[in-house]
């Protein structure tokens, strides 16, 4: 981004923060409490972060010439700007969502094969239908 | 090549069991899951106007990095309130985490001159109030925590908006000639 758009960027970004309580209690999870301008300080450098990691991530989506923002892409992000704990964790939940992902296609493959098979059994049969007419009819000339 | 990459395409992948599937399900909710509304979280990340889109998996990411990073910072500013034997996180805990450690270093300068934040007047020898009316603020704020919103935040800014110890008055000799220069 420009300089000039980072400013635009800056002033709406003001406007928008996540809601004060949400942070506060956040805060008291991990037993911190704080002055209220420091809760709000926190807030704002959220609102900061995630617009970097949007950056980075939109930087990496376009590397591989895409342009809707991804779990892979949001992940590089977190790598690049070495937020190694937060990547980490977020690794675990991209390489689950893969095996997920990657179960459900095996499924659908499978089933997609098992209706493939039954649509085979199915001519199969009607096959058989037919040998049997044609076996009533005896291959020498007996029965005219 | 003597040397290759291992190609991933070529793991055959092996089908588990439904059970284990709905095992990985839950705990991958369990590790995504985040109390950040994702509506809030999208709406700031599209003030990037060179975000065009981003799938809900991508955002889920993004609101659990956020209160990842949320308690990060937090820690760090803990860190170097208790160095001061402070039980209470300061703005001056949050620049010191900054200028500390590389991973919010990005935040340099990033959180200065917010429209928001206007200091109020400061009354002189306010010294004494300034303490006092600190420690009855944060007990307030526990009972409005639930009414805490940025409309009202106003109200609150009274003591605790006022600058840190850096920022103490001159003395009066000092002052003028601090004037002068203007």
């Amino acid at each position: 981004m420009s300089r000039a758009a980072m400013e635009e960027v800056d002033e709406r970004v003001a406007g928008m923060l996540l809601p004060a309580a949400i942070v506060t209690r956040l805060m008291k999870e991990e037993n911190i409490s704080g002055s209220k301008e420091a809760r709000d300080l926190i807030n704002r450098a959220a609102a900061v972060f995630l617009i970097n990691l949007s950056d980075v991530a939109v930087q990496a989506a376009r590397e591989v010439k895409q342009k809707t923002l991804s779990a892979e892409h949001v992940l590089k992000g977190l790598r690049d700007l070495e937020h190694n704990s937060i990547y980490n964790h977020c690794k675990q939940i991209n390489d689950n969502w893969k095996v997920l992902r990657q179960q459900k296609l095996l499924q659908r493959k499978m089933a997609d094969q098992q209706q493939q098979t039954a649509e085979v059994e199915m001519e199969d049969d009607e096959v058989v239908e037919e040998d049997d007419v044609v076996e009533d009819t005896p291959a020498d000339d007996s029965m005219i | 090549m003597a040397w290759r990459k291992k190609s991933k395409k070529n793991v055959p992948i092996v089908p588990i069991s439904e059970e284990e599937v709905d095992a990985i399900e839950e705990k991958v909710q369990d590790l995504v899951k985040t109390q950040l509304p994702l509506g809030r979280v999208k709406k700031i990340v599209r003030l990037n106007p060179d975000v065009e889109m981003l799938n809900a998996e991508a955002l889920q990411m993004m609101a659990k990095s956020a209160e990842l990073f949320i308690k990060e910072l937090s820690n760090a500013a803990n860190q170097n309130a208790l160095t001061e034997k402070r039980k209470a996180i300061q703005p001056k805990d949050i620049d010191k985490a900054i200028k500390k450690m590389w991973e919010f270093a990005f935040l340099e300068d990033a959180l200065d001159g917010w429209p928001k934040m206007q200091p109020k007047k400061r009354k002189p020898n306010s010294i004494q109030d300034e303490t006092v009316a600190e420690e009855t603020i944060v007990e307030e704020e526990e009972q409005e925590e639930e009414h805490d919103d940025d409309d009202v935040a106003e109200e609150d800014e009274l003591p605790e908006t006022v600058p840190e110890d850096d920022d103490q008055p001159p003395p009066q000799s000092m002052k003028d000639s601090f004037a002068e220069q203007f």
